[in-house]
């Protein structure tokens, strides 16, 4: 078992003072020029994706749902898949920084400031939808108690009035604690500055930091609070989304796993996404003394071990399917697995394919340490995760109870369109954020450093002995 | 200025000059008509004004530019002190009208040459709603989806307005002037140059009026032409009897009943009563099963009276014959040659030959009009065999004039132009250009005739070839009257001025021979004439009840059934496919394939919409390897058409199935691009059924259709029992529900979670007498302002129709355990099992073996409705009286509602489908309206919006809607009794669908009250619900369907 200190080398391995560390993480944001072909290229694919977005949204509001796929019995398609799927990635930025920071787990100091970010643009464009499928989003608020003349409230027996409450209350606190951990980067960013207006911007965003012990304990003092409330939202926020279905009577939808498997789920999906981002940023910018293979290692584990309770529930469906004796649940099985004879089972053996054949292949060490199949994994898991959606949502609702109104879904291109387009804004965002602020945690990079060189080292001098 | 005075110019010989003008002319003012100096004199000058605006003094300007500013300035104020709408109050206030109180009209639609006695509602003077006249012995209360469906017809955007010649404007006046001088031309001959084509008529007034031509042109033609006609029935009954005869049939009263390709139930003449008396002899209380008749349905297509059937035997048309042959030797009928045939099995013809006879004078053997003449003799004798003459059917002289073979006449008629022997041609309604025989085409005569007009609601494959376009008038628009059934007349009364420039066809005929055109007074004279006596007495009354019972009307009966009838040559077999033809069960013959209700309705038998297809049995399908929606090519000889193929299960190999009406030319908005024309096909000398081949094409349609899985999955979703099976187990059919209602439930208490008070409403749909005919869904369409999708939206499932008929099929004999209960039988699992070839197939797929059931499915209002719950908004609703509300304007649209609705009878407004239905289609039409002077264009919207029912909310997109048991009717009832004091009584609400229903299968009511017919309905050991385990306790539940087979063709 490796000593503390051996693991602290491997998450920040070689020589380095705080100056340097200053100056490989804060001139990511100072030093513009450091931003060349790539991340312009990818930014444009961004913006491109951006303004398919607002055109698919423009369309979708001009014209009403119906340029969307959705139909009589499939009420929810695209809208709410990707809803689910973007909340899912959101959840590993959460359990990093703050499950993760109550366990003291060292590693995710590196990656947590980019993941949070990850979780908030994906919130943003899961937030789009639930807002957006409705018909008539001009009144979607009305989700919102609110004081009204009308004395009306929302009908709080509904998971989607749940659902309004789990993701306002998630994007509220995940921009909350993103903020208060960049504080004391802010802080350095502004002291580190050489022009004024950016001194003056990350001045105003720094809140008067000081770096003073009072700081320094209020600081903590608000991030463990923080914590301590993202934590239970890790849980909640996806189990509230699964009631959406879970509460339901649909064959394929009501089942009493889809709790925990659905939690399950969104970390895989959300470690699948902050490795498939980690590993071309990390290449980009030279970031390999901070985002280390051991690091990758963590996460590939982590994903592994969430993907094998994903898979439980998969066959825990299945299970049920026959242990209920529910007719209707058995046709819907035997609707998703018949390969070849129903119009759907395709999807569900690529579910199958993606999400538990391929990720099984992280048991092995090698691959955990090959960062291009590390990178073809995560996108096979996103790419699973999404069918797994596809799978549960539109395909049990075209076919649930009478024959006579079994149906099929459809996309559209506006569908595809809006779908790409969120990936474009996501992709917009994260770069943005990877030009305009510190992706990785610049303070807590030098703690660590801090203790390497303070503790660790006495730690290891004193066991040499 | 200008001081000399412009000359006076002379109207008179203005007048004149355009009166003999010609053709396409156009003038700028009537002075160049008159060709004056002066008008000379200005067409020379480029400026011919510009005098006075030189000679203007500087005062007058500034009067004058002061003046402009000022009212310019005025007219943009109006706004601030006048308000911009107009409300008008009655001068005269009208009688019997108060606003917002509906008034009601008796009236009466022509169909199928015959009528339907209509009670037409209308608001402020606005018709809006149709139903059945109750007092009217050929509807009793009931409607068909035609009849529903007939007042989008009247506020059809796409409807003529006015007259064109040759394509181009013109007047009634000029007509007139044109069609008298072309008369008179003809005065020398006695008019025999003179053709009228009618459509199969039976107005008395219109047939006087022909008279009345006829005794002033004695030589002028008359010929009647319908594609949908009686020709062969009236053939077969003038072979059986010596005289042409018509067939009364009494379905209530027959026992048994065999059909031989007579879809009673939805395409023959008076099909409303003859469903309505079947109805009768279907409903079974409290298991007393000695009531049920039994229907044994021969046929070559698939119709709603086959899926009715007891037993059904699927055979080519030329072995309904063989069969009526072989059936009438052993019934005792002298039939001389009855060869036998592969396909009909010795079983069939024992087992029916026992329960005819042992039901003598209680039996009835029933043709239908496609079938042969020889058929239809067969059918008489066996009648005359059994009994039934007098009992089950009386024979009587037909109600129209048409006599012998109307398409014969036709073809004559049409090679009589071509001759150049009709000189001046009047086609009064009918399309002959689209449905005429494909040898006697109409686009030929055209060229020879000098003059022709065509009189027509709508612009159609006619009115493009004659030279005169004439504008016809709705029926309730102007007077005029019908017969029908029993010989019963009913004066058709105008409810609304004409919309347009329109008349009818008495009214152009009168104006042609005496120039008055009053249509009120040609039918009053009609019918001093015909009943001196009684006319003014009950003249009123005759309106009033829309039934004109008066015993001169009633039909005759006929000559007895002659001994020794020589039935013709037996029909040949032949090895071709056989190619049946009928009219379109939802836009009939083509005369509605501008109605969108009626495009979007789903065909019963195949739930395809805006479309018709080559319907093929599995076996067919296999052999061509085609899919639905590919093209096969059906040849005839040297016509083809190519058409979509579409599997429906009950065909008989080797057998297509066309329906025909479909792929308008010329047509609306709404008919354009819907369907395939296979009237090419059809020739004069092939009323019957055509012989040809089929093949595979290339291409492929998309078919929207509605329901796409057949088959019910082994899931008992719809009960049906045999008699037998019910008889020895009669909580057969309740003990799915008493068991979930004993087993597990997590809800408490009713009482406890929602105090329900008041009325209690529930419907009871009696599976049974529901023959599938769809005429409730035309019927809550219209009361319940149910836009129209189009096909694309269909294609993508987002019909709205808030009643649908699901229809399942079933292989029976194939499980020896099955005792006949519906869901007991092997999955057909879409087009996959169709187009498996397996042996272990073969057998589900036998057309014979294919049983149906239709089950109408609404809104269940379920007590628990899993709707409710989740909708985020509280925009469903439980109501005290047990409905499943829907509040429109707290809907967000989350479709969350409809997800979880076990029986998808949500309808979501995906897009603005109200103000964007099919008739909107072109919105060309708009800037028409604004920026050209034709008086056609345009008005589409405001026109449409009148069709609205008053009492019931416009939906906007992104809303969801549903079936609300017509809770307009339940308040406008609750209002009422209130205002007499008195709770409700059964009966005092009737909801649209029930109302429409010809078989009486809805029953709705207040199941709180015991004594309601539908409180006594959900006690019956017939009573089901719809998926009991769900537990959702439904407002809306079912009677079983009984099947009542023969027990020695059972497992045949």
């Amino acid at each position: 078992m490796p000593t503390l200190a051996s693991e602290n080398e491997l998450l920040l391995p070689g020589k380095r003072t705080y100056k340097s560390i200053d100056e490989q993480l804060g001139d990511i944001v100072l030093d513009q020029s450091r931003h060349g072909k790539t991340w312009f290229t990818v930014f444009s694919i961004g913006f491109l994706g951006v303004n398919l977005l607002l055109v698919s949204i423009l369309w979708l509001l001009w014209n009403g749902i119906g340029v969307w796929g959705n139909n009589q019995p499939v009420g929810w398609g695209f809208d709410i898949i990707n809803f689910v799927w973007w909340i899912g990635i959101g959840h590993a930025g959460t359990l990093i920084s703050a499950i993760l920071l109550l366990l003291r787990q060292g590693w995710r100091n590196s990656i947590n400031r980019f993941a949070e970010a990850m979780t908030i643009f994906a919130v943003m464009c899961a937030g789009m939808y639930p807002l957006l499928h409705t018909g008539r989003p001009w009144v979607a608020y009305w989700l919102m108690p609110y004081p009204n003349v009308l004395a009306m409230w929302p009908q709080f027996r509904s998971p989607l009035v749940w659902d309004v409450f789990a993701v306002t209350t998630y994007m509220t606190v995940s921009i909350l604690f993103w903020y208060v951990g960049l504080i004391p980067d802010l802080a350095t960013l502004r002291d580190r500055a050489t022009s004024k207006p950016v001194r003056v911007i990350f001045g105003m965003l720094a809140l008067g930091w000081n770096g003073g012990a009072k700081s320094w304990h209020r600081y903590m003092h608000a991030s463990i609070m923080l914590a301590g409330l993202s934590a239970p939202l890790v849980l909640s926020v996806h189990s509230i989304v699964s009631f959406d279905f879970a509460m339901s009577i649909v064959p394929g939808w009501v089942t009493t796993i889809f709790p925990p498997y659905f939690v399950a789920g969104a970390v895989f999906a959300g470690f699948a996404m902050v490795i498939a981002l980690a590993i071309p940023i990390r290449k980009w910018y030279r970031l390999e003394d901070f985002i280390t293979m051991k690091h990758f290692d963590w996460m590939a584990k982590v994903m592994l071990a969430t993907g094998l309770i994903v898979a439980y529930g998969y066959g825990m469906e299945v299970f049920y399917a026959w242990y209920s004796g529910n007719a209707f649940e058995t046709a819907l099985l035997f609707n998703r697995v018949r390969f070849g004879q129903t119009p759907y089972s395709w999807s569900f053996w690529a579910l199958m394919l993606f999400n538990v054949v391929i990720p099984n292949a992280l048991w092995l060490p090698k691959v955990r340490q090959n960062l291009t199949a590390l990178f073809w994994i995560s996108m096979s898991i996103s790419i699973g995760m999404w069918f797994e959606r596809y799978v549960i949502i539109p395909i049990s609702l075209t076919r649930d109870f009478l024959p006579s109104s079994f149906g099929f879904y459809t996309p559209t291109i506006v569908d595809i369109g809006m779908f790409a387009g969120t990936i474009g804004f996501f992709i917009f965002m994260m770069f943005l954020f990877i030009r305009f602020l510190p992706m990785i945690n610049i303070f807590e990079m030098k703690e660590l450093w801090h203790h390497m060189k303070h503790h660790d080292k006495a730690h290891a001098a004193s066991e040499a002995h | 200025m200008d001081t000399q005075e412009p000359k006076m110019l002379n109207l008179d010989e203005v007048r004149a000059k355009l009166a003999d003008a010609q053709g396409p002319e156009y003038w700028r003012s009537l002075e160049e008509v008159a060709q004056t100096p002066e008008f000379e004199a200005w067409l020379e000058d480029e400026f011919p004004n510009r005098r006075s605006i030189a000679e203007i003094d500087r005062r007058s300007l500034l009067k004058l530019m002061g003046a402009s500013m000022m009212l310019a300035g005025l007219g943009g104020c109006r706004s601030l002190f006048l308000p911009t709408e107009k409300v008008v109050p009655y001068v005269k206030m009208p009688e019997d009208l108060i606003p917002g109180i509906p008034m009601q009209f008796a009236t009466a639609m022509a169909w199928n040459g015959s009528s339907i006695g209509l009670v037409v509602e209308s608001h402020e003077g606005r018709p809006t709603k149709i139903e059945g006249n109750p007092l009217h012995p050929a509807s009793m209360g009931r409607s068909n989806h035609f009849a529903q469906a007939a007042i989008l017809n009247l506020y059809d955007p796409d409807r003529l307005s006015g007259v064109t010649r040759m394509g181009e404007d013109s007047s009634w006046e000029f007509f007139l002037r044109a069609a008298r001088a072309a008369l008179d031309e003809q005065k020398a001959t006695g008019g025999a140059g003179i053709g009228i084509l009618t459509p199969i008529t039976t107005s008395p007034t219109l047939i006087s009026q022909i008279a009345r031509l006829q005794r002033v042109f004695p030589g002028a033609r008359w010929a009647q032409y319908s594609p949908v006609h009686d020709d062969n029935v009236r053939a077969g009954l003038q072979m059986a009897t010596g005289e042409e005869l018509t067939p009364l049939y009494q379905m209530d009263k027959a026992d048994v009943i065999l059909s031989l390709d007579g879809d009673f139930l939805q395409s023959m003449p008076d099909s409303i009563r003859m469903a309505r008396d079947y109805a009768t002899r279907r409903e079974v209380w409290n298991a007393d099963v000695s009531n049920l008749n039994r229907l044994y349905v021969v046929e070559s297509g698939v119709t709603i009276t086959g899926g009715m059937a007891d037993h059904r035997l699927a055979v080519r048309p030329e072995t309904v014959e063989l069969f009526a042959r072989a059936l009438a030797t052993r019934l005792g009928v002298a039939v001389g040659d009855a060869p036998n045939s592969a396909e009909i099995p010795a079983k069939w013809l024992d087992a029916l030959t026992s329960d005819l006879t042992a039901h003598r004078g209680a039996a009835v053997v029933v043709a239908g009009p496609q079938a042969s003449p020889a058929v239809h003799a067969l059918a008489a004798a066996m009648n005359q065999a059994l009994g039934a003459i007098g009992a089950t059917v009386t024979y009587q002289a037909p109600l129209s004039m048409a006599k012998g073979n109307t398409v014969e006449g036709y073809r004559q008629f049409i090679a009589d132009c071509n001759d150049g022997k009709i000189k001046a041609l009047f086609i009064l309604g009918g399309n002959p250009a689209f449905d005429g025989p494909a040898d006697a085409p109409f686009v030929g005569a055209m060229k020879t005739v000098p003059f022709s007009a065509c009189l027509s609601t709508h612009a159609n494959e006619t009115t493009e070839l004659v030279k005169w376009r004439l504008a016809e008038s709705h029926f309730l628009e102007a007077w005029g009257d019908v017969r029908g059934y029993d010989g019963t007349a009913t004066i058709q009364q105008p409810l609304i001025n004409p919309l347009r420039d329109t008349k009818s066809a008495i009214e152009v005929l009168d104006l042609l021979l005496s120039g008055a055109g009053d249509g009120h007074a040609l039918v009053q004279s009609t019918w001093k004439e015909m009943a001196p006596a009684e006319f003014g007495k009950t003249w009123d009354g005759w309106l009033n009840s829309g039934v004109i019972d008066l015993a001169i009307l009633k039909q005759k009966s006929g000559a007895p059934i002659r001994q020794g009838i020589d039935f013709g040559p037996v029909p040949k077999p032949n090895g071709n496919v056989a190619i049946v033809m009928a009219p379109d069960p939802t836009i009939w013959d083509g005369e509605w394939a501008n109605n969108a209700w009626l495009q979007e309705l789903p065909k019963p038998m195949t739930t395809l919409t805006w479309d018709n297809a080559a319907l093929m049995g599995a076996k067919m399908i296999q052999d061509l390897g085609v899919r639905d929606g590919d093209h096969v090519k059906v040849t005839e000889g040297s016509k083809e058409v190519t058409i979509p193929a579409l599997l429906a299960v009950g065909m008989p190999d080797n057998t297509v199935m066309l329906h025909y009406g479909n792929g308008r030319s010329v047509v609306g908005n709404v008919g354009t691009n819907a369907g395939t024309n296979v009237y090419p096909l059809r020739t004069s000398a092939s009323t019957g059924a055509l012989y040809g081949t089929v093949e595979k094409a290339s291409g492929r349609t998309d078919l929207a259709l509605t329901q796409t899985h057949h088959s019910m999955e082994g899931r008992e979703i719809v009960k049906v029992a045999t008699v037998d099976a019910f008889a020895q187990d009669t909580r057969l059919v309740t003990r799915a529900d008493e068991e979930a209602a004993e087993g597990m439930n997590m809800y408490p208490p009713n009482e406890e979670e929602f105090p329900f008070d008041g009325a209690q409403w529930g419907m009871t749909i009696d599976l049974n007498t529901c023959i599938g005919c769809h005429a409730c869904v035309t019927a809550c369409q219209s009361e319940n302002n149910i836009p129209v999708v189009g096909k694309d939206q269909v294609l993508r499932g987002r019909e709205m129709h808030w009643i649908r008929i699901d229809r399942y099929y079933r292989t029976a004999g194939i499980d020896p355990s099955d005792k006949g209960v519906m869901s007991k039988n092997v999955p057909m699992d879409d087009a996959r099992d169709i187009t498996d070839p397996s042996e272990s197939k073969k057998d589900v797929l036998d057309p014979n073996r294919i049983q149906t059931v239709f089950a109408p499915v609404t809104c269940m209002h379920c007590e628990k409705a899993p709707c409710e719950p989740v909708c985020p908004v509280a925009a469903t609703v439980h109501s005290h009286e047990g409905l499943n509300q829907m509040v429109y304007n707290r809907c967000v649209g989350t479709r969350y509602c409809s997800n979880n609705c076990p029986y998808k009878v949500r309808r979501f407004n995906f897009l603005n489908y109200t103000d964007n239905q099919a008739q909107f289609a072109e919105q060309r039409r708009f800037a028409n309206a604004v920026f050209s002077s034709d008086k056609n264009a345009g008005n589409g919207r405001d026109m449409l919006r009148m069709v609205g029912n008053p009492n019931v909310t416009v939906r906007g997109r992104g809303v969801m809607e549903k079936c609300t048991y017509c809770v307009q009717r339940l308040n406008h009832a609750r209002i009422e009794a209130k205002k007499e004091n008195r709770g409700l009584r059964d009966g005092d609400v009737l909801t649209a669908c029930q109302q429409a229903c010809p078989t009486s299968a809805i029953i709705f009511g207040n199941i709180a009250d015991p004594k309601s017919r539908v409180t006594k309905t959900k006690a019956d050991p017939r009573n089901f619900s719809m998926l009991p385990q769900l537990n959702t306790v439904n407002r809306t539940t079912y009677l079983a369907r009984l099947r009542n087979p023969n027990r020695n063709l059972e497992n045949a």
